[in-house]
């Protein structure tokens, strides 16, 4: 009972400090793609509270093979797309993933991945600190495509 | 050698030449027009005697032949990208979609839209139309299947397009998840088959709109 007591009193203390991570995790989503892709793209800003920047150096999905950090950028008038060793995030700032900029290169889908679906995300700090993110499937502008009329 | 893994010198000197040909031909067009071309948000207008496209033979996605002729009698937005693309290509597919709802709200119909892939080892017509579809089923995709890839060499070359594999090593495998780089311009072709304007990157799809219809309305009275 003592023993109980005592190991409860501990993690009532330690609680605290585990339950406080540095980074936030912001409107994430999936971008639903046409099926039988081979990529799709994840988008969300990371929020870091805290007073160093603090490095993301592993993406991975148990739903995808691989998951890598990549940026598209134009270059004189030449879409390019480069990939990332890493995430770096800002002390007290945030880092934005948004179309046409920094993503999340999701690639070669076990199975099809779905709109409405949520997926499951992993980030790892360089600290080794590992975030799980369920992030949802959905279509990038509200667009649902079979609801478009066709008419010719 | 497939186009894709050409030099990008002499690409590069194509498109140099081809912008200093199209400021030389806007200041000949502006001299000669009795019209005064109007403001544009983003678009650049492309001189009357600019640029006929080249003949070429490319597939659809459903596997018909679609040459020159399939641009005619009809205006048509067209841009170059791949579908193992997750970011631009989507986000420009999804502007496009905006750009054609925003014009039918003003009673402008027809207008094709037309991918053309700068990837045809991997674009295959059936891998095509998955893609296209599902952004708009009125959507074309178009692929160049000689072994060459001589046809969308063609095309590409006389709009002045570059297209390249990223970071392409010898020993790359097929089927890896290799990266295109391409230019990022949306074309209009006009119902003769020959570049009226270029929208460059960024795109906005309310720019375009607004654009579109203000060259539509200037091509009629000109």
């Amino acid at each position: 009972m003592m023993k109980k007591l005592l190991l409860l009193s501990l993690l009532l203390i330690a609680a605290p400090v585990i339950a406080k991570p540095l980074l936030k995790f912001e409107s994430p989503f999936i971008a639903a793609a046409p099926p039988g892709v081979k990529t799709m793209a994840a988008y969300l800003t990371i929020v870091n509270t805290g007073r160093k920047d603090i490095d993301i150096i592993a993406i991975e999905s148990d739903e995808f093979e691989s998951a890598e950090f990549h940026r598209s950028f134009i270059e004189n008038d030449v879409a390019r797309m480069e990939k990332l060793d890493k995430l770096v995030v800002p002390a007290n700032s945030s880092l934005a993933l948004t179309a046409g900029g920094l993503h999340i290169m999701l690639i070669d889908p076990k199975r099809p991945v779905l709109p409405g679906e949520l997926v499951i995300l992993r980030f790892t700090e360089k600290s080794g600190a590992e975030h799980n993110l369920a992030v949802k499937v959905k279509f990038a502008d509200g667009h649902r495509h079979h609801d478009h009329h066709h008419h010719h | 050698m497939t186009p894709e893994y050409q030099s990008r010198k002499p690409l590069i000197i194509a498109v140099c030449l081809g912008i200093a040909a199209l400021l030389a031909g806007l200041y000949l067009g502006d001299a000669k027009s009795g019209k005064t071309p109007p403001a544009l948000q983003t678009a650049t207008l492309y001189p009357d005697t600019f640029r006929p496209l080249a003949d070429f033979e490319l597939s659809d996605q459903s596997g018909q032949t679609f040459t020159k002729t399939n641009l005619q009698n009809r205006w048509s937005l067209l841009f170059f990208g791949f579908t193992y693309c997750p970011d631009i290509c989507p986000m420009t597919l999804t502007v496009l979609r905006q750009v054609d709802s925003a014009l039918e709200k003003q009673g402008i119909d027809g207008i094709q839209t037309i991918l053309v892939s700068v990837d045809p080892q991997r674009d295959t017509p059936p891998r095509l139309k998955e893609y296209i579809e599902f952004f708009d089923p009125r959507f074309i995709g178009l692929t160049d299947t000689t072994p060459e890839q001589t046809q969308l060499a063609a095309l590409a070359g006389s709009l002045g397009v570059y297209y390249g594999r990223a970071n392409a090593k010898a020993d790359d495998k097929p089927d890896e998840n290799y990266l295109v780089d391409h230019s990022a311009g949306i074309f209009l072709i006009d119902p003769q088959s020959r570049a009226f304007a270029l929208f460059s990157a960024p795109h906005d799809a309310e720019a375009i709109a607004r654009d579109m219809i203000t060259i539509l309305k200037y091509a009629k009275y000109k």
